[in-house]
């Protein structure tokens, strides 16, 4: 993992100077006088060349301190631990309470029922939940469900002039810590539709994975043996098959999560949550590159760390025999 | 038989007014206290301590929470506000205000000379302990040529001196920037965090800020103008066009602005929401670089503003939201030009003009332009190639080239461009921020913002004139004069302005956009039931 990181903080850094034009300029904006543009530059330590300003900033790095954003003068840190619980809170709900447990679901019952109008049906809203751009379905849902039904609320976390103290930035743990059960309740409201188009992709993903995976475990020997045994099919299906082919879902749904931190983008911004993903791109937009940079390598953390988490799980529930 | 009449008189006078008291006179809505207003914003601001951001957002938010020595009105000119009155010295160089008794900030420190003092000291001073918090973006781009010093007279007199007389300073003084005044002893509680936790004396006191959620105003009770009619403003931060627009259908917001053209349209046609357009306050505009071949020869500069259908350009591009700029001048100032003579559209003209000049088959350039929307042209490239369709059609063969804007600024500053696109907003209705900043020569020196490079004496003359002079109706004159000289030289197509859209619910009362996009006042709104 930590070359990994490396490779990428290394990439990061490099980053500001690919940028087309003088990236103090670019910060600063036309009104910048030549003083505040020398300033910003000392403070970069963009003067110095840059076998001295790399070393220098991989040891803050280690230290922990991502720097200063330039347009709101918070420590980078500061502002990716207000906005990344927000993403992960997302990505949780979107993956564990729907796109995970249905999409297995789902994938099960094809495989089982395959060849039937189930099949054919949940394959095809497979293939167009894979390809329906995120922004799209989101405004598409918002204009049906909070304008034209009025079902759901349309942006934010919270409706305004709900109060929810915030300790952790993860709104669910807060309010639980809180005990602040009605902010709770607002907020999970508010993230239905967010979660589902979010879950989208991914559902559609792991619904073909599980199915593909499964119709290959079903047709082994190792299943056949147990249907020999005389064990029930929902146990055989269960117990055996999923238990194997849930390891490649496994493997995808870790892919996918590391994916989703970064993606969530789209469905931030549509949505108007605070999360990393609005936060890199507003970054972006505003040329604030100690946050870019800041950003961009918790990501390249976060992704490998999920991965690694990944194949410790894989382990865990690997069966007796290696599959593959 | 008169008894009989008197009594069928007031019998009838009292029937109408019992019926007229039992319906209800449906005049004048008397002002209600109370609510929350809930404005949704397209951007979070960065910081909200005015003198170090940039930021229309955050601008808009502390125009409610701190004030200056004038603030702007309603008019979008400068009034009493810290100051009750003030004095200009004959020469123009001494300018005295008097400051307002009894005002206190929200954090109960008094407001007196030593706070001014100590605002402006902290961004003109490299010795004050504060400075160290900067960059002091507006002190250093608009103030520090001018003014050279702030000093308490005594404790409700202060005395600014100026380093060359320049009147449009009263009108600067107003935005919400170097001049706004925080609480002395909330800057140095907060130091360099002031910005995220800003104490004025203003209509709404500063509540909380949740990061990329929302930002919370309450209204302050002691303010000496009297206590706003709302009791809290939340401004929420929703990114996206068409989402702020539903959110304002559903009443979940009550007021939305920065949206295009296409929303616009959806939000016109809603029957709860009103939208109301403030005239433009920014002007987009075509370069010439007449330092460069052929655009130093006026015949081919008169020729290309005869080649281009501005009329038909900004209403098709633009649509309801766009305005014709005729000059350097925007429309909402008081020294806009409407008589100035503009070019007719005439491509036959325009070859005329180009044979001419020696080029009867035209040339080859390029028309420079930055890829992202601006304000002042939210449609980006496509005005380019739109106005390279023009310039085809009378031979000028021009190519598009397309930017980013970081990377576009400092090189047309440097005068690299043939032709390039570009545009400014306004902060005041002051228009020496225009006609200054884009036509007097001293503005034609690398880093420009005069991008024509143009160089006009007269022009200099009557633009230096009009900052000295104090008569709002001779500086008029001068401008007008100098909009027609700078007209006659041809050097930009002016193109257009974009007007600002405001859209409010059914339910606000007394929303009067400012003519300034950045003020955006509060305590004069309320909510009806």
């Amino acid at each position: 993992m930590i070359p990994v990181i490396l490779v990428v903080g290394t990439a990061v850094f490099l980053l500001i100077y690919l940028i087309p034009g003088d990236p103090a300029q670019a910060m600063l904006g036309p009104h910048a006088t030549p003083e505040a543009l020398e300033k910003l530059r000392r403070q970069l330590n963009l003067d110095k060349p840059w076998y001295i300003q790399y070393p220098l900033w991989l040891v803050r790095v280690f230290q922990g301190d991502l720097g200063i954003s330039v347009k709101s003068k918070r420590p980078v840190l500061e502002e990716i631990l207000n906005a990344f619980p927000h993403t992960i809170e997302l990505v949780f709900l979107s993956l564990l309470l729907i796109a995970i447990p249905v999409g297995i679901t789902l994938g099960v019952l094809a495989s089982v029922k395959q060849h039937s109008l189930f099949d054919y049906v949940s394959t095809t809203l497979s293939v167009v939940g894979v390809s329906m751009p995120a922004f799209w379905l989101g405004l598409l849902l918002i204009l049906l469900f909070s304008i034209h039904l009025k079902w759901f609320p349309i942006f934010g976390l919270l409706d305004t002039g709900v109060h929810l103290k915030v300790i952790t930035h993860f709104y669910i743990i807060d309010a639980l810590l809180t005990k602040n059960f009605s902010a709770l309740g607002n907020y999970l409201f508010h993230m239905i539709l967010p979660s589902v188009v979010l879950a989208t992709i991914p559902l559609s993903y792991i619904t073909r994975m599980t199915r593909s995976s499964m119709l290959d475990i079903l047709r082994t020997e190792y299943i056949n043996t147990a249907r020999a045994k005389g064990l029930s099919e929902l146990k055989v299906i269960l117990k055996h098959a999923l238990r194997n082919a849930l390891i490649p879902v496994i493997i995808v749904s870790g892919t996918i999560t590391g994916l989703l931190l970064g993606g969530a983008v789209l469905t931030e911004t549509i949505f108007g949550l605070p999360g990393m993903g609005r936060l890199l791109v507003n970054a972006i937009l505003e040329r604030d590159f100690p946050l870019v940079q800041g950003c961009i390598l918790i990501f390249a953390f976060s992704y490998n760390f999920i991965n690694l988490i990944t194949d410790i799980i894989c382990q865990l529930i690997e069966p007796k025999g290696r599959y593959g | 038989m008169l008894r009989f009449r008197t009594l069928g008189l007031v019998v009838t006078l009292l029937t109408i007014l019992s019926i007229g008291g039992a319906v209800g006179w449906t005049g004048q809505e008397a002002p209600r206290y109370g609510g929350t207003f809930v404005y949704g914003a397209a951007t979070e601001p960065d910081n909200l301590d005015p003198a170090v951001v940039f930021d229309t957002q955050a601008m808009r938010i502390m125009r409610n929470v701190a004030e200056n020595l004038v603030n702007l009105g309603p008019d979008g000119e400068p009034q009493p506000g810290l100051a009750e009155s003030w004095e200009i010295s004959a020469d123009g160089l001494t300018w005295i205000f008097h400051l307002r008794h009894g005002v206190k900030f929200h954090d109960g420190t008094p407001f007196n000379a030593e706070a001014v003092v100590f605002n402006f000291d902290r961004q003109m001073n490299p010795d004050n302990p504060y400075h160290q918090y900067g960059p002091w973006v507006w002190w250093e781009w608009m103030y520090s040529s001018i003014i050279k010093s702030v000093e308490a007279v005594d404790e409700y007199t202060v005395k600014i001196e100026l380093k060359k007389p320049f009147t449009p300073l009263l009108a600067h003084l107003a935005i919400s920037a170097s001049g706004t005044i925080l609480s002395p002893t909330a800057i140095r509680k907060w130091k360099g965090e002031i910005g995220l936790h800003p104490v004025g004396t203003g209509p709404f006191k500063f509540k909380e800020w949740v990061r990329g959620d929302h930002i919370t105003l309450e209204a302050f009770d002691d303010y000496w103008g009297g206590r706003p009619y709302v009791d809290r403003i939340v401004i929420r931060f929703i990114p996206d066009n068409t989402v702020r627009a539903g959110a304002l259908i559903k009443g979940e917001i009550d007021l939305m602005t920065d949206f295009s053209e296409p929303t616009y349209k959806t939000l016109i046609a809603e029957p709860s929401v009103t939208v109301i357009l403030a005239p433009p306050l920014n002007i987009s505009y075509l370069a010439m670089n007449t330092t460069k071949k052929p655009f130093d020869n006026i015949l081919v500069r008169l020729a290309i503003q005869h080649a281009i259908n501005k009329e038909e350009l900004v209403s098709s591009l633009y649509g309801e939201l766009g305005e014709v700029a005729n000059g350097p001048i925007p429309s909402p100032e008081w020294a806009w030009h409407p008589g100035l003579k503009a070019y007719e559209y005439n491509p036959e003209l325009a070859k005329a003009l180009l044979a001419a000049a020696g080029y009867p088959d035209g040339f080859d350039t390029e028309l420079w332009i930055a890829s992202a929307p601006r304000g002042y042209n939210p449609v980006g490239p496509l005005l380019a190639e739109t106005v390279q369709s023009y310039l085809a059609a009378v031979g000028i063969n021009a190519k598009v080239v397309v930017m980013d804007y970081s990377a576009l600024t400092p090189r047309v500053m440097n005068g690299e461009h043939e032709m390039t696109f570009f545009g400014w907003y306004g902060d005041d209705l002051d228009p020496d921020e225009f006609i200054y900043t884009f036509c007097h020569s001293s503005n034609a020196i690398p880093p420009a913002n005069n991008l024509a490079f143009y160089k006009n004496d007269q022009v200099d003359e009557l633009l230096d004139l009009a900052q000295r002079i104090t008569d709002i109706d001779v500086r008029r004159e001068l401008y007008l004069r100098a909009q027609e000289i700078v007209n006659a030289g041809a050097a930009w197509v002016w193109l257009n302005g974009i007007k600002q859209p405001y859209a409010i619910t059914a339910r606000v009362r007394n929303f009067r956009p400012n003519p300034v996009p950045w003020c955006l006042y509060l305590a004069d709104i309320w909510l009806a039931e």
